[in-house]
């Protein structure tokens, strides 16, 4: 490539990642005037969006390699797979069977990523002898409890079958075939006082959660380094709840940490001198961001 | 510089520990019930950009306003200022330029060459020029890195007045000439105003101060009244005087909370954060002690660096709750909980100073008070202790090394510090202490390596296949599987 036309692209990228940075949607960022000779370069090298008599650097095709050395080419190919996943998520938002799918994946996905920090005394007393048998028993019961969770939450009885729309539109799901031992699975229930827990959270925190971790792990998936285009995906998945909710971030926000400081209230054990919650709640059911 | 914020979130309820927990009779797990307590430097990078504060909060980094490289010169240069005017106080005055130039070297001998040329040549040379003469203001009643503190300062907006909790160390303070100077190594000669932010911080120091009560002060500051006092920014060229009726600091001291609060708390995240950061990768501030933890290039490899990230950022915020259970419950501890109970928590032992000479203080404690001291020395050997001189409010924070015991008399090593006219003297165990808490600053470590080690990495693909660490994190969190080789 001509080092002119690597200096003309990565000036455009730039205007593109400071359009984004300021604040600007996606959709409106990184355009310039139509200039005959900007045009043939984006052409020349399959890079071409137009539209308004503007043009801009094409979001869906691949930049050269030039280009994809520079910092900007770097974070704006960074930027276009986040685009990609902005495209997925409101379409998993209006697709009841894919998003019932992606919440209860979501939610899996959460408990998989938590090292269930659990008071030690609970542990011996229902027969765990070590912290590493504690925390292959709790990753292995990941199936049970998102099970038990999807049926005293929102009703379904088989999980498996939730994920199988999900699985038609090539979208990731919670492998199920990831099940332990049933009966370690039961002993993990009862040390974190699964069904109370249940009894506690909101059908609504359930869901947020689930849908936000699922975004989470499309983003892990698509290996989405740069923050700021991590942000361009969480910029769509709260507006996409905010719409469907009603409701604000903050809103949103508030009512999962109220829920789950209700959870923590809730599974309190009373020792002769001090109060224990029994897990840190706040490191197992959470926002990823 | 604006910061825009929704309005409802200021101004901030402020979460104190309740009585329970400030006596510890819950458990130190999970989430706080209660909101941190933050320092000015918090609230410095809250308000310089809300990534600042993120970072601090969840990544360890430290202070914003320090850019990268200048770590160390401008405490080495607060410190020979200190010096120097301790010494113009007792009329032993430098002759000239050449004499301090002296003196700095002398003062400055331990300090890396680089480090002595660039502070002399680009900060104490400049301040020279233009302060000689003023040294013969200095007088016995200056006093340097006073201790502040006070869970319940209060910050108007509008017709309500909420208090939040706050903590820092004045660099400078003249009970004389009735001003408190903020120094800094910030500014240039050709500066009309203070360096950004450096009147908010040294006006957030002056509330903190004018809002502790009178029967906290030292017993000889009964008199003095902070309200009066100047506000003065010194850089190494000019003089800056602080406005203290200024409604935006007082509007920018409650967005700087509400970030803090948030952060911590869970109430606003990363994405929040990056909607309001003040720069961006094409107009970086490249002053900013952030700038790398902000923009530092994720290389390719490792490939598994989604999956690095995913499993440990959930280490970020349980690793700053344990700084809040560490270090922000002991400070709120020692504001709010009578003399008795931090002695029985086995916290506080109280004395009175006999004598400060020579780097040695020696104080009277009763042999009922003394208890916990000892109880550090001979079940772990631990001989550190915080000495607070004046009160937990207003004060001087000294590490002091336990030398000697004879019957009530303790003598402890505490270096060559000027301290204030008072009698109070209260012990308390070090920060490093393992009887009061873990020290909560490896927390804080262990955020920075986690978020390094994140950040980490090659773009060069050949270079990244031989990289061992590398290749350990592509095994560990992504697919590649590691074969032990024969010998």
């Amino acid at each position: 490539m001509k080092k002119e036309d690597v200096e003309t692209i990565i000036q455009m990228l730039q205007r593109f990642i400071n359009d984004v940075e300021g604040g600007k949607a996606v959709e409106e960022a990184g355009w310039m005037k139509a200039e005959h000779g900007l045009k043939l370069i984006l052409e020349k090298l399959g890079l071409y969006e137009g539209g308004n008599q503007c043009i801009r650097v094409s979001l869906h095709n691949p930049l050269p390699t030039d280009i994809l050395k520079t910092p900007e080419g770097d974070i704006f190919s960074d930027m276009q797979l986040a685009a990609k996943i902005r495209e997925i998520i409101p379409k998993i938002g209006k697709d009841q069977s894919l998003q019932i799918g992606a919440e209860i994946s979501g939610f899996a996905y959460m408990l998989d990523a938590s090292e269930f920090p659990v008071l030690s005394h609970r542990l011996f007393k229902e027969g765990f002898s070590s912290l590493d048998e504690w925390y292959k028993s709790a990753l292995n019961a990941t199936f049970l409890l998102t099970s038990m969770a999807a049926k005293k939450v929102c009703g379904i009885e088989n999980i498996g079958e939730m994920f199988k729309p999900l699985r038609h539109s090539l979208l990731p799901a919670f492998e199920t075939k990831k099940q332990g031992d049933e009966k370690d699975a039961d002993r993990v229930r009862k040390v974190l006082k699964w069904d109370e827990v249940l009894e506690t959270v909101d059908r609504n925190t359930f869901k947020i959660i689930g849908f936000l971790w699922y975004v989470d792990r499309l983003a892990v998936l698509e290996g989405i380094r740069y923050p700021e285009s991590m942000m361009l995906i969480q910029e769509r998945a709260w507006k996409t709840l905010e719409e469907k909710t009603g409701k604000s971030i903050r809103e949103l926000r508030k009512a999962v940490i109220e829920d789950i400081d209700r959870v923590e209230n809730r599974t309190i054990d009373k020792g002769t001198d001090q109060e224990y919650a029994i897990a840190s709640w706040h490191e197992i059911l959470r926002l990823p961001w | 510089m604006v910061i825009f914020m929704d309005e409802r979130a200021i101004p901030v309820s402020w979460r104190r520990p309740e009585k329970e927990v400030l006596l510890e009779n819950r458990y130190k797990y999970s989430r706080p019930p209660f909101d941190p307590f933050p320092t000015v430097t918090n609230l410095i990078n809250a308000s310089k950009c809300p990534v600042a504060i993120l970072h601090d909060i969840l990544h360890g980094v430290e202070d914003a306003m320090i850019p990268l490289g200048k770590y160390g010169l401008g405490t080495l240069y607060q410190r020979f200022i200190a010096h120097l005017k301790i010494c113009a106080a007792r009329n032993d005055f430098p002759s000239s330029s050449s004499d301090i130039h002296y003196r700095f070297e002398t003062f400055a001998s331990d300090e890396k060459e680089k480090t002595r040329s660039d502070c002399w040549r680009y900060y104490v040379e400049p301040w020279c020029s233009k302060r000689l003469v003023n040294l013969s203001e200095a007088n016995e009643n200056i006093f340097f890195e006073l201790s502040i503190a006070n869970a319940y300062v209060p910050f108007k907006l509008g017709e309500k007045t909420p208090t939040y909790p706050l903590r820092g160390r004045i660099d400078e303070i003249d009970l004389k000439n009735q001003r408190i100077i903020e120094r800094t190594i910030k500014g240039k000669r050709t500066d009309q105003s203070p360096p950004p932010l450096k009147d908010f911080q040294l006006w957030l120091l002056w509330k903190t101060l004018s809002s502790i009560e009178k029967k906290n002060y030292p017993e000889r500051w009964g008199k003095v009244n902070f309200e009066d006092f100047e506000l003065i920014v010194e850089t190494p060229y000019h003089d800056f005087v602080v406005e203290k009726d200024n409604p935006d600091l007082q509007k920018r001291a409650h967005v700087a909370y509400a970030w803090i609060k948030d952060l911590a708390g869970g109430g606003k995240s990363e994405y929040e954060a990056y909607q309001h950061r003040t720069c961006n990768h094409i107009t970086t501030d490249t002053e900013c002690g952030a700038r790398l933890a902000c923009f530092r290039r994720p290389y390719k490899h490792p490939t598994c660096r989604g999956e690095v990230h995913k499993e440990i950022r959930k280490f970020y915020p349980p690793l700053f709750w344990q700084q809040m259970w560490d270090d922000h419950l002991f400070r709120y501890q020692l504001l709010m909980l009578e003399k008795k109970d931090l002695g029985d928590l086995g916290y506080l032992s109280e004395g009175r100073v006999v004598s400060l000479k020579d780097g040695k203080i020696e104080m009277k404690i009763d042999p009922g008070q003394a208890a916990p001291i000892l109880v550090r020395r001979t079940s772990s050997g631990e001989r550190n202790n915080l000495l607070v001189i004046g009160s937990f409010f207003l004060g001087f924070e000294l590490d002091a090394t336990l030398e000697e015991i004879s019957g009530d008399k303790f003598v402890m090593s505490v270096g060559k510090k000027k301290i204030p006219p008072s009698e109070r003297a209260m012990i308390l165990p070090a920060e490093s202490s393992i009887l009061r808490t873990s020290p909560w600053w490896l927390s804080r470590y262990t955020q920075r390596d986690l978020f390094n080690l994140e950040r980490w990495g090659y773009e060069i693909e050949a270079k990244a296949k031989e990289h061992s660490v590398i290749q350990l994190l592509e095994c560990v969190f992504g697919t590649k599987k590691i074969v032990r080789e024969r010998p």
